[in-house]
């Protein structure tokens, strides 16, 4: 699809009409995927030109997820310039992470520190955390997190049960409060 | 009609709290869970967690400068440099002549075309609340935040929302006892808890009020300058108002005199 010039007057009328009520929406989740406001800008601004180059393929109904599948593929090729090596997401990966015995949150608790939702939240792995956030902060239904993430609707459940059962265990973790590693009980995510 | 819960139909209570289940579906599972000690005390704890949750977890707005630096790039008609004025003075006296002329013609016509296609909104938002009021009763989720504390609601809401609405925990409707409303008057609407619903492509706050037993959404936005009119809806009383630079929106199957004297209490 070809450039357009940034200066037709048909363009400020899409941007108004198309990407600027949703820009909220679309720094939000930046502001979750990369977990830091700076580079939530950085993809938030990509994901803008990007929007505006296919605008052509949006339709009315579905504005929001159409920004928040664009600001996702920009957030996805912002993360293999910057941190090639985050992104390992094979379910091996997935399953380390999330082994009690070496992640982040349990050894945050063995430092004694209290984190809240936001901290537990930002600690999960980002295939659990999108969806979380796109169901519980963004409010979206299965079916648009589907369309969104590019996945069947039974994988949006099956990663959403799963950010909840790990943000249940944290959660647990935390209460049970500082003390040494033997201390933690295994719960089962 | 079996009432008792069988052990093997146990429904998926974190399907059912997002709202996915499906009408008839979710149906069963409100009323298994309610006979079900297991489910329900399941479905209390996934409750408070997500109330708790959503209560701490910020939707994080567009900072200003960035909006402005993308508004500038792409949308921004008035941006254009002003050229150097080659047209001398008695003509150009002549042009902004006409171009007054033409303005106010094109005033006048938006005006008429505002009106027309506001009135065309309102319906249209008055239909939208509907639909959300009625899908939010009818086993979808009624309040985000369960509480009866304006302490937790308030700061709740504008954790999501990009303003701050007013919210009251209790409306009297006894000014009613006068206006003849009958047996109905004089109870106080209590205030149930809150969520957040997409009405005409924006989120809006939506109190959730209690009436006896009647359940009475009240829609609230910034003031855009839009007007409403009272209507009745399948049986459904819509008011509007507007106060505290809000707008405000009721919708409940309560009569059109309590929702009247709530929406008076709520925009005074």
């Amino acid at each position: 699809m070809p450039d357009r010039n940034a200066d037709d007057p048909c363009d400020h009328a899409r941007f108004r009409a198309h990407v600027l009520p949703h820009l909220d929406a679309a720094y939000n989740l930046a502001r979750w995927l990369t977990r830091n406001p700076h580079d939530a800008e950085d993809v938030v601004q990509d994901a803008c030109v990007r929007a505006m180059r296919y605008s052509d393929s949006m339709r009315d109904a579905g504005a929001r997820s159409w920004m928040l599948s664009i600001v996702r593929n920009a957030f996805y090729d912002w993360l293999s310039r910057n941190r090639s090596a985050d992104l390992s997401f094979d379910n091996d990966a997935i399953d380390a992470a999330v082994d009690p015995a070496d992640d982040p949150q349990a050894a945050a608790v063995r430092h004694g520190e209290v984190r809240r939702a936001v901290d537990l939240v930002s600690a999960l792995p980002l295939q659990f955390r999108e969806v979380l956030v796109l169901r519980e902060v963004e409010d979206l239904s299965y079916k648009q997190i589907a369309r969104i993430v590019d996945v069947p609707i039974g994988t949006v459940m099956s990663r959403l049960a799963r950010a909840r059962a790990l943000l249940r265990r944290d959660a647990s973790l935390q209460a049970i409060g500082p003390g040494g590693a033997d201390s933690v009980p295994r719960v089962a995510p | 009609m079996i009432r008792a819960p069988r052990g093997d139909d146990h429904p998926p209570i974190e399907t059912w709290l997002d709202g996915e289940l499906g009408f008839v579906r979710a149906w069963r599972a409100r009323r298994h869970v309610a006979a079900c000690p297991r489910c329900s005390a399941v479905s209390d704890r996934v409750r408070a967690e997500r109330t708790e949750r959503r209560g701490e977890l910020p939707r994080y707005a567009a900072p200003p400068a960035l909006v402005a630096r993308l508004s500038e790039r792409f949308g921004e008609t008035a941006a254009v440099p002003p050229s150097p004025d080659p047209i001398d003075a008695p003509r150009r006296r002549w042009l902004l002549a006409g171009a007054a002329a033409g303005s106010l013609a094109t005033i006048a016509a938006t005006s008429a075309i505002r009106f027309f296609s506001s009135r065309r909104a309102d319906e249209r938002l008055a239909t939208a609340a509907l639909d959300a009021h009625v899908r939010a009763t009818l086993g979808g989720v009624l309040v985000q935040v369960a509480s009866d504390d304006r302490h937790t609601v308030k700061p709740w809401l504008s954790a999501r929302l990009d303003y701050a609405p007013p919210v009251a925990t209790e409306v009297s409707t006894a000014a009613l006892d006068a206006n003849g409303a009958g047996d109905e008057g004089g109870a106080p609407c209590r205030l149930a808890g809150a969520r957040i619903d997409e009405l005409a492509g924006r989120r809006v706050a939506t109190l959730v009020y209690r009436y006896r037993e009647h359940v009475v959404d009240v829609f609230v936005w910034p003031d855009d300058g839009g007007e409403d009119r009272p209507t009745t809806i399948r049986g459904f009383n819509v008011r509007p108002g507007r106060g505290h630079d809000m707008r405000w929106l009721a919708v409940s199957d309560v009569n059109g005199a309590v929702l009247d004297a709530l929406m008076t209490a709520l925009t005074r």
